[in-house]
């Protein structure tokens, strides 16, 4: 079916057992996103020491594509170095937008390379990267 | 829009612009009249009726799915055609989207009521509506797939 491409098992798994999630406190940059057009919200916060992600936590209500997604996110940058991140996140919007054209190089995106599916349903664009967008907020919060 | 007019002939602006301004409803009026004689030769009351069938049918159905919240009146009073309800932990955006391969088209998301989705506990919601085009059978599809969800999204 072809609906198995979007839940991919990694990402019902996710959203089952989601990582990173109940805010951490003190952190150095917070961002709150919502999607206005279906009331999904997420906050990202995260600790930055020099150029490494010391922690990301997330919470929030929403779809399974946009929890796990967030989840996701925990694990590619969790211990991390900004630009991995950086790297990611452009590689990841290019995915989302390629309309399932593109392959998803698993060794930048580790687990969310299994968003891929979602590219072939513009509608849920939104949903996968809801949690990214709010990371890069939360980011560059905590560096001004 | 036009260009040049003359009792015998027009001519009208080029491509797209032809369409713009100038040109009155006329074939949307006409397609209202049609529909209206159409509704008229069925009678309302029949229509109605069919439509309170499908939707008895489906809200009686929903009630007795595992796992499903109908929100709302749990009878068919004062009720139009349509149902809104919740799967439990399974977003409304992943039931439209379960449904939709399943080629049924409902509603999914806070449809313009957040006050009365934060009210009803429910973040968003699902609903399904019916009208004269739909059938009893389709009915029981849709009473199929919904059951089959939160299966699908290992919750269940």
């Amino acid at each position: 079916m072809q609906l198995d491409s979007l839940y991919q098992e990694i990402i019902l798994d996710h959203y089952k057992n989601p990582h990173g999630v109940g805010l951490h406190a003190p952190f150095d940059g917070e961002a709150f996103h919502v999607n206005t057009s279906c009331g999904d919200e997420v906050t990202v916060r995260v600790s930055l020491v020099d150029q490494v992600v010391t922690n990301m936590t997330h919470d929030g209500v929403g779809c399974s594509i946009s929890r796990a997604s967030a989840s996701v996110l925990h694990d590619l940058v969790f211990k991390e170095n900004l630009e991995k991140f950086s790297l990611a996140l452009d590689n990841f919007v290019e995915l989302m937008h390629s309309k399932g054209k593109t392959a998803p190089d698993e060794n930048i995106l580790g687990d969310a390379a299994a968003f891929v599916g979602v590219s072939q349903y513009p509608a849920r664009v939104k949903c996968a990267l809801l949690p990214w967008m709010a990371l890069k907020d939360a980011i560059e919060g905590a560096r001004r | 829009m036009i260009e040049t007019v003359q009792f015998e002939t027009s001519t009208f602006k080029s491509g797209s612009y032809k369409f713009e301004a100038g040109t009155m409803n006329v074939a949307q009026a006409v397609g209202l009249g049609a529909a209206a004689d159409y509704l008229k030769k069925l009678g309302m009351d029949n229509v109605h009726k069919h439509e309170q069938s499908l939707t008895s049918k489906a809200l009686f159905g929903l009630l007795e799915v595992p796992g499903i919240t109908v929100l709302g009146p749990k009878d068919m009073k004062d009720r139009g055609g349509v149902v809104s309800f919740v799967v439990d932990q399974v977003h409304p955006h992943d039931v439209s989207q379960y449904l939709d391969s399943k080629g049924i088209a409902i509603r999914a998301g806070h449809h313009c009521a957040w006050p009365l989705h934060r009210l009803l506990g429910a973040q968003a919601s699902s609903r399904a509506s019916f009208y004269l085009y739909n059938t009893r059978l389709e009915v029981d599809y849709f009473l199929e797939a919904v059951a089959e969800i939160r299966q699908y999204f290992k919750v269940a």
